[in-house]
């Protein structure tokens, strides 16, 4: 892979440069925003990238954007507001102790003995997925699920998605393990040196299986593969969770939920890449899906990329959310994208409403009699 | 070789916008913001969300002491009666005079104010001070009149409304709102699904014709009481007197900003302009500036330039996006007129009116429901294909007829 992912950066500002030109004013981004809760107003953040001076305000909201594009979205004039906050998001003051208690792990390749801990801890945690932690001998096969480091999370998507392969008769290898992260996280929060170090390293991954088709059940790492391929030409194809297993669908028995279930979009998936359908027809397969917002593109973020910054903002997300799937009908609430699945974790489990990461979901509607 | 100094007259977004577009090229420079409303750069185009409250003054004004420092930019407050371009020289009002390497006008518009009989003060809304002055009157609940229904009075009517005001009345002298933003068409459909549910009272065809205390006496023969008249009909092009400069409604300037003088510039509504790419053919009809997105790029092209730069306004068909009332609006090119095929689609939540001219996309009129508005702006003076009025609804594939998405790149 000839790629050094340096271009980021020169990218990310081209972005920006290109809203600075372009912005009409409109403000629409900011009133579309989930997260203003200081009513930011575009005017504001202009002026900080233009002279890079900081304002208390200006700083809270860009630490507190989560990248979820819904300004972009809202914006009558093709700019990508997304790109201008990233690109603040690189020229932040001062990072959050928040992010850096994050990215204390994930994304440092450098922190090695940390990293041999934790996978130590995470093999022998996992059961059966545990061998595939930063596995050291990857086989070179046509189908490749990654997983990163998100294998170890406790959505059990990982597990599922692996058992619905075997249900399926399927040969595969598997890429998991903070080592072959995607960078994505460090990247949306503007840690573009880590990022780029990150999506790199897996791409050497990835060359050493040379597969055909790479799945992942995250929006993020779903959207780090679609930039990864687009940067080196790389032949494979990138596919989410439903996308793979809508392909192969045919070949399961499904059995439905006896209640409605509410759809939510991922940012990265529905928002930044349009495709709003895969996940829809997978539930569509299993019980009678509930949407919960106007369009697809309507729907609110998790929040994720706000759990370090700011609670109370995140609570208030959750809320409406279990609110509008409660007003909507909807009796459980599915995802496509298991950070989504961790973000709304813990308001879900109080509240008594299930959540559904669509693999975990798919594997119990398909799975034989005999082992219910 | 001497610092240059850069004299910018007005610091609105197209002074502001030169000045910071000159500092990323010159960072020696001296430059100079020239204002004259006594306050610093505020945002003109949100005044009527800060009317309605939607945003506080803090950030209205956008800019921060802190930005000035950084970008070294010295505001100064002052008007100024005469440009002397032989000299390179400006006289204030107040008997200074300020010398100048390079200068830019940006001495942006006033509001046109028509005499009422009976009234003798009378507000526009154009300023901050305008807008203070608005909110003062009205207080809580007052009343207000606002003569002049296009898209200044009826964003005012908008903010109004939004701020809690329950008795507004538009006079309108043509015989719909929102001209020329609007045809007939689209102004009823805003009528039918903003205007009248919100209670808003529109006289159309009418005029005031004088005021007695606290009543308006139309043309018609209609009365209404008001707390507040204001006058939102139309703005004019002001700028100081400039010997040799040439000028019709506005300054001419070309697509590089550049006036008939020497190293005098001039961008934003103070401005007039030749449709781009035909500059020089006498028969295009000269435009007034009057979009802030027009005055923010003619601000920047004209900053480059006088920083030594070459480059020129980008030739791309009328664009704007803005609030009309409280309802979203995308306008491009040339949606209005009898030639050509038009088709609409409305619904309660939206409207969408195009342009067909030659089998080509000649204009766009979107209210409320922009799905899809840059790919329509990709894909103006293209041509459309034989889908009637399937053309004007909202899911029109138009990115299969242009041929590129808004991810423009980065992923």
């Amino acid at each position: 892979m000839e790629w050094d992912g340096r271009d980021f950066e020169d990218s990310l500002k081209r972005g920006a440069d290109f809203g600075l030109d372009n912005c009409i004013g409109a403000n629409a981004c900011m009133e579309a925003c989930p997260v203003n809760r200081l009513h930011v107003n575009q005017n504001e953040l202009d002026s900080v990238m233009v002279s890079g001076v900081w304002t208390e305000r200006v700083q809270t909201f860009v630490t507190e954007c989560v990248q979820c594009a819904d300004c972009t979205l809202a914006c009558p004039a093709g700019v990508r507001r997304d790109l201008m906050m990233l690109y603040l998001k690189t020229q932040l003051p001062e990072i959050p102790a928040a992010w850096k208690k994050y990215y204390a792990v994930k994304g440092r390749r450098d922190r090695g003995w940390l990293i041999t801990l934790l996978d130590m801890g995470m093999r022998i945690s996992l059961g059966k997925l545990g061998k595939y932690v930063d596995k050291a001998d990857l086989e070179q096969k046509s189908l490749l699920f990654y997983f990163g480091c998100y294998i170890a999370s406790p959505s059990g998507a990982p597990a599922a998605t692996l058992a619905l392969a075997d249900r399926l008769g399927l040969d595969y290898e598997v890429l998991g393990g903070v080592r072959s992260c995607c960078g994505w996280p460090q990247y949306l929060s503007g840690q573009m040196g880590y990022g780029q170090q990150m999506l790199t390293h897996l791409g050497t991954l990835i060359d050493q299986v040379q597969p055909e088709v790479i799945v992942s059940g995250c929006a993020e790492c779903y959207a780090a593969l679609l930039r990864l391929k687009k940067k080196t030409g790389a032949s494979w194809t990138p596919l989410t969770t439903p996308e793979w297993l809508l392909r192969h669908a045919d070949a399961l028995t499904w059995r439905k939920f006896d209640y409605p279930i509410a759809i939510h979009d991922s940012c990265h998936v529905t928002k930044k890449v349009g495709k709003p359908g895969p996940a829809r027809q997978l539930l569509a397969k299993m019980a009678d899906v509930v949407e919960i917002a106007a369009t697809p593109e309507d729907c609110v973020c998790c929040g994720y990329y706000n759990i370090h910054a700011n609670h109370d903002l995140n609570h208030q997300l959750h809320a409406d959310k279990l609110a509008v799937v409660a007003e909507k009908g909807g009796e459980g609430m599915a995802v496509e994208c298991v950070t989504c699945w961790e973000s709304f974790r813990q308001p879900f489990k109080d509240a008594g409403v299930p959540l559904w990461d669509l693999m975990v979901a798919a594997e119990q509607a398909t799975r034989p009699e005999r082992e219910v | 070789m001497a610092e240059k100094t850069y004299l910018i007259i007005g610091n609105g977004m197209a002074g502001l916008s030169a000045a910071q577009a000159i500092r990323e090229r010159d960072r020696a420079g001296r430059i100079l913001l020239l204002g004259d409303e006594g306050e610093p750069y505020y945002y003109r185009a949100s005044l009527s969300e800060w009317i309605s409250g939607d945003l506080t003054g803090a950030t209205l004004a956008g800019r921060t002491p802190a930005f000035y420092d950084a970008l070294r930019i010295e505001q100064v407050t002052g008007h100024v009666a005469r440009v002397e371009s032989d000299a390179r020289r400006v006289h204030l009002n107040d008997g200074y005079i300020i010398e100048y390497d390079k200068l830019l006008i940006a001495t942006g518009a006033r509001a046109n104010v028509y005499p009422v009989k009976g009234l003798d003060e009378i507000l526009t809304f154009r300023t901050w001070a305008d807008a203070r002055q608005i909110k003062e009157q009205l207080g809580c609940c007052g009343r207000a009149l606002i003569v002049g229904g296009g898209i200044l009075g009826l964003e005012l009517a908008g903010a109004l409304h939004k701020m809690g005001i329950e008795r507004i009345a538009i006079v309108q002298q043509p015989g719909f709102v929102g001209g020329p933003l609007l045809d007939a068409d689209a102004a009823a459909w805003l009528m039918a699904h903003y205007l009248t549910p919100d209670g808003i009272d529109v006289f159309v065809n009418d005029t005031v014709a004088r005021v007695e205390g606290q009543t308006a006496h139309l043309q018609s023969g209609q009365t209404w009481d008001f707390d507040i008249l204001v006058q939102a009909v139309g703005i004019t092009p002001l700028f100081p007197e400039t010997p040799g400069l040439t000028v019709g409604r506005g300054i001419r300037i070309n697509a590089s900003c550049r006036t008939n003088l020497p190293d005098v510039y001039a961008a934003g509504d103070c401005t007039e302009t030749q449709a781009p790419g035909t500059d020089g053919a006498a028969d295009r009809a000269w435009q007034t500036t009057r979009i802030w997105l027009d005055c923010a790029k003619q601000g920047k092209v004209a900053g480059r330039n006088m920083a030594g730069d070459d480059c020129a306004l980008p030739a791309q068909p009328f664009y704007n996006a803005s609030v009309i009332y409280t309802a979203h609006y995308t306008y491009i090119g040339e949606p209005h007129g009898d030639a050509g095929e038009s088709y609409v689609w409305q619904e309660e939540n939206g409207y969408r009116k195009l342009r067909v001219m030659d089998g080509r996309l000649a204009g766009t009129l979107l209210l409320n429901a922009r799905h899809g508005d840059m790919a329509l702006f990709k894909a103006m003076g293209r041509p459309v294909g034989d889908f009637g009025d399937a053309v004007a609804q909202p899911d029109f594939p138009w990115n299969d007829v242009t041929g590129q998405d808004w991810d423009y790149e980065f992923f």
